[in-house]
């Protein structure tokens, strides 16, 4: 047990949302690791594609500021994660999986934010590898996306439910599947229906996943952290 | 639903991780209960019951007062 005494007796997250400032800048600025290292990836393998010749003062000074980014960001998730450990965050179990569960998937976005653009090098635009492409992939990258959709995801999904979430968070997760999908229900044919009347551009899928993702992660945020 | 568990957990000096390791539930979760956001489910009100060796309706507070049954 915590060796607690009067003034330490709750921990930093209790009552309001005190504790949440935290997690909330570890996850951002981790995606915003992600997004930059991708950045970087693409932005090299363009230049050097062209050579080198088109590297000018303006393209150093992006790479310097991204590269500057990357560490700004990494230094205030380090900051964080060591304030957590110094006020006596204690994790239970539950949250340590889960802890370990998000920097495993992480570390496996930077990856594959670092490795696609290199992999997709001289294989056509780099462009096609984006979320709102509907450009044609190369077999082998398309199985290879398939594989983790299939494979990997489910895999880490299954494990995630089983050991890492508890009923609270199942039930966050519940109440966010009901909203995206009366979400999905209502607007997706009311996007058609506006398409059809000449007032909106044609359905488009990845908006329609997106939009669902959106609502069903913005429902379970507010039910499990609010 | 209103209930006792803060004060409990008070009384046995532990925090609210010391109460969710031992629920295995989050702190969030715990959080969650003590400020009357999130009911637990029935077998987690059960555990809770027995982990502080009282019943439920000691612990849980559903604010029936003894009046007619529906």
């Amino acid at each position: 047990m915590t060796d607690l005494t009067e003034g330490n007796m709750f921990d930093p997250n209790e009552g309001q949302n005190s504790g949440l400032r935290r997690p909330i800048w570890i996850m951002l600025a981790a995606l915003g690791i992600v997004m930059i290292s991708g950045f970087i990836a693409g932005f090299s393998v363009h230049y050097q594609n062209e050579g080198g010749r088109a590297f000018n003062g303006i393209a150093a000074a992006i790479f310097a500021a991204a590269i500057l980014g990357i560490i700004g960001l990494g230094y205030r998730t380090w900051q964080n994660a060591k304030a957590g450990k110094v006020s006596g965050e204690n994790l239970t179990p539950r949250e340590r999986r889960r802890r370990y569960i998000l920097s495993g998937c992480i570390f496996l976005g930077w990856i594959m934010g670092i490795g696609l653009p290199i992999m997709f090098e001289g294989r056509g635009s780099a462009e096609a590898v984006t979320i709102f492409s509907n450009s044609p992939l190369p077999t082998n990258i398309a199985l290879a996306f398939v594989f983790v959709l299939l494979v990997i995801v489910p895999a880490i999904t299954w494990y995630w439910h089983r050991y890492a979430v508890d009923e609270m968070e199942e039930s966050a997760y519940r109440d966010g599947g009901y909203y995206a999908a009366y979400a999905f229900l209502f607007l997706t044919p009311l996007w058609w229906l506006l398409w059809r009347g000449g007032l909106l551009p044609e359905p488009n899928g990845v908006a329609i996943y997106l939009t669902f993702s959106l609502v069903w992660t913005t429902v379970w945020f507010w039910k499990k952290y609010l | 639903m209103k209930n006792q568990l803060k004060v409990l957990r008070a009384m046995r000096n532990w925090s609210q991780a010391d109460l969710g390791e031992q629920l295995d539930v989050s702190r969030q979760a715990v959080n969650a209960i003590e400020t009357g956001k999130y009911d637990p489910s029935l077998p987690l009100a059960f555990k809770i019951s027995r982990l502080f060796d009282l019943p439920i309706e000691e612990i849980f507070d559903d604010g029936f007062d003894g009046g007619e049954h529906v």
